[in-house]
């Protein structure tokens, strides 16, 4: 494909732009078409309308009793816990920052929900780098219930965990373990926490599906932090 | 008798009003939970699902733009995204786009919500969908619900890439017409 795509190139591209199914490749071209023709901006915006429009197809289905009684203490929850609500926030923005590289140009946004499309696209092209299944982010808990950092797990050849830690009653040498589904406690390595902060990652020898937890823990002493992922 | 809009439901539920928030997660909880069933498959997850979705429009709403698109398809397009992510953790099988298309997504009658003049646009998608032949209609579904690339259709389908870059293009351009024809009588 040349650098530069025309407006019949484009309508070729459009209802997979809109569906939010492209390659990083050809929607950076898609953009660089879309920046100057405002033909073809009226024609994916139609087509992402009708990709919306679709999703509203669906048969609704009420959920189980006491559902809507879930959710809001979930919501109740992450009121009640602004500082981790604003982490959680940054951790995302951060995600998101990282992943919109793969698509540096694509910054025209038609629709509400076609940012939300983009985004979930540019996290499977990103997957599919390195022939990724999900990326994940999960809080590590202390044994008070109390967050204490984040655990970033990553399912792909290789699988691997990133952990970070931010907990000031810590201080020390961690063993990293995974508690598997099925099968025996593997002890992935040894983590250093100073003064409370701390990071660590490491491949892990198995597929992430198969990780019931994972634990920081000192020798002889019961696990101090744990997240699942 | 007198109805609040999605927006300004969507609006309280930013703004910490609980009121606002229940009478939204009502309003909404049979569409969202509906897709979500539907794209992973069972009622537990689909749980997980539809309560995430809730969180996120409560922790974005105040990025919400109304000039951009309504509510309804806002909230399902966060459902559709955490569901797709839902179903590529757990390793799930690949679901049938027959069996979603069973459900009555492809049909000439109107869904039980559209009868009247309550969804007319609905009621037309849905005609318009089941005019499409069979191998267009599966390859949309993978791709408009499963967030499936063609890639990853055209070796799930075991047909040519190209072929399955086609049947979506074609099926979405037909759909316009289809749609763009019943706008203009």
């Amino acid at each position: 494909m040349s650098d530069e795509i025309g407006c019949r190139d484009f309508a070729e591209l459009a209802p997979e732009l809109a569906l939010g199914t492209t390659t990083g490749e050809e929607r950076a071209l898609s953009v660089e078409h879309l920046a100057g023709c405002a033909r073809c901006r009226q024609l994916l915006d139609e087509l992402s309308g009708l990709a919306d429009d679709l999703l509203l197809l669906v048969p609704p289905h009420e959920p189980p009793i006491g559902f809507e009684t879930r959710v809001l203490e979930r919501i109740h929850e992450s009121r009640q816990s602004p500082s981790r609500r604003h982490t959680l926030r940054r951790v995302a923005a951060l995600m998101a920052a990282a992943l919109l590289l793969v698509v540096a140009t694509a910054g025209v946004v038609l629709r509400a929900t076609s940012a939300d499309r983009d985004l979930g696209s540019s996290y499977r092209r990103t997957l599919a780098v390195a022939n990724g299944g999900y990326f994940a982010a999960k809080p590590l808990y202390g044994r008070a219930g109390k967050g204490g950092g984040h655990i970033f797990g990553y399912q792909g050849s290789p699988s691997w965990i990133f952990v970070v830690v931010s907990e000031p009653a810590l201080s020390g040498r961690f063993k990293v373990h995974l508690e598997m589904n099925v099968g025996p406690r593997v002890v992935l390595g040894t983590m250093l926490i100073e003064h409370g902060q701390g990071s660590w990652g490491s491949v892990v020898p198995v597929d992430l599906h198969d990780i019931e937890e994972i634990t920081l823990s000192r020798p002889g002493t019961p696990e101090v932090l744990e997240a699942h992922l | 008798m007198w109805s609040v809009s999605d927006e300004a439901l969507l609006a309280g539920l930013a703004s910490g009003d609980d009121e606002a928030a229940a009478a939204l997660v009502r309003r909404f909880q049979g569409r969202i939970y509906g897709l979500a069933l539907m794209i992973v498959g069972d009622e537990r997850t689909a749980e997980d699902v539809a309560q995430e979705t809730f969180v996120k429009a409560w922790q974005h709403a105040d990025a919400y733009d109304p000039r951009r698109g309504r509510v309804p398809t806002w909230l399902l397009a966060i459902a559709r995204n955490v569901a797709i992510d839902a179903v590529r953790m757990r390793r799930s099988e690949p679901i049938d786009p027959q069996a979603i298309l069973a459900l009555g997504m492809a049909s000439k009658d109107p869904g039980p919500e559209e009868q009247g003049s309550a969804a007319p646009d609905a009621a037309r998608l849905r005609a318009a969908l089941a005019r499409l032949p069979n191998e267009q209609q599966r390859a949309l579904v993978m791709a408009a619900f499963l967030g499936r690339t063609a890639r990853e259709i055209s070796e799930l389908e075991n047909v040519p890439l190209g072929t399955i870059k086609t049947r979506i293009r074609t099926a979405m351009l037909k759909l316009r017409v289809m749609l763009e024809v019943y706008h203009e009588r």
